[in-house]
């Protein structure tokens, strides 16, 4: 894919803004006691970023997203739980778009439930306890309530975005 | 939002709830009176309490960071810790079998196994 100056500076943006929200939910942390648990704020720009500039290039932001989120406020071990759950998560979106079965809410939800599965997934094999498989249903719920919302505050900057671009 | 939407998240729901249930079912069928405390840091496990006896012990890391377990009132629970996002402190308090409370951050895992296994531990001593 040709890489028009637009294109670099809107890529540039949802970075930058990919970036901010994870600071804010680090600042805001949704601390009910469940690890692994996110609102995944982060996400709002993911999902715009597939629905406007394509897979590869949302794939390649997503990436970037954790590098420098996990760089900045984090820690290694932080940064290898963001990574397992936005790998899974991505690919999932991705899936479940090419499909053409779900809308943009559809499709952000699988995003939400599956980050938070991938980052419990991690910590299974690093704390080598596999009782946190308990806390799959507690992130099901919340992975799926942040989705909605999320999917539908992206479906909003989309409508908007695209009338910007065309 | 489309049709498939809603049937996604409905479907969802069902299976986190349905998980939800039966775990909470098996954990109280499978507790009883001689349940213990385990505490494992990365992997390797650092002691083991009885739920059934109050007592408070502090864990502290070569870093500088430390976890504090309470036991009373037959519950375990982080009282005190030095992570950044005290998600094990907030966490309720476990008695169930199988429950867990982790601190990501110093890769603590306290959880409750049934008495089952245990009991030689605690005829021996």
């Amino acid at each position: 894919m040709k890489m028009n100056t637009r294109k670099i500076a809107y890529l540039g943006l949802l970075i930058a803004l990919a970036f901010v929200l994870s600071y804010v939910e680090v600042l805001l942390p949704l601390n009910i006691g469940i690890p692994g648990a996110k609102v995944g704020l982060a996400n709002i720009v993911i999902v715009v970023a597939l629905y406007t500039i394509g897979g590869k290039n949302a794939a390649m932001l997503s990436l970037v997203r954790v590098l420098l989120v996990g760089l900045t406020f984090g820690n290694f071990a932080m940064m290898l739980y963001s990574l397992a759950g936005a790998v899974l998560s991505f690919v999932m979106m991705y899936v479940a778009k090419r499909t053409k079965k779900l809308s943009i809410t559809g499709v952000s939800v699988i995003g939400g439930v599956f980050h938070n599965v991938g980052q419990i997934i991690v910590a299974i094999f690093v704390l080598e306890t596999s009782q946190l498989i308990y806390y799959l249903p507690f992130l099901i719920v919340i992975g799926t309530i942040s989705g909605v919302v999320i999917g539908i505050l992206s479906g909003m900057i989309c409508r908007r975005v695209k009338v910007a671009f065309a | 939002m489309k049709k498939n939407d809603l049937i996604l998240i409905g479907a969802l729901l069902i299976i986190a709830f349905t998980i939800l249930g039966i775990t909470r079912v098996w954990q109280r069928n499978n507790t009883d009176e001689s349940a213990m405390v385990i505490v494992t840091v990365d992997g390797q496990e650092m002691g083991r309490f009885p739920l059934n006896q109050d007592m408070e012990q502090r864990f502290d890391f070569p870093d500088g960071s430390y976890n504090v377990l309470r036991i009373y009132d037959g519950n375990a629970e982080i009282s005190e810790a030095s992570c950044p996002d005290q998600i094990c402190v907030k966490h309720h308090k476990i008695h169930y079998t199988n429950e867990t409370i982790v601190c990501l951050p110093n890769k603590l895992v306290v959880e409750i196994t049934g008495g089952e296994v245990s009991d030689v531990d605690t005829i021996a001593n």
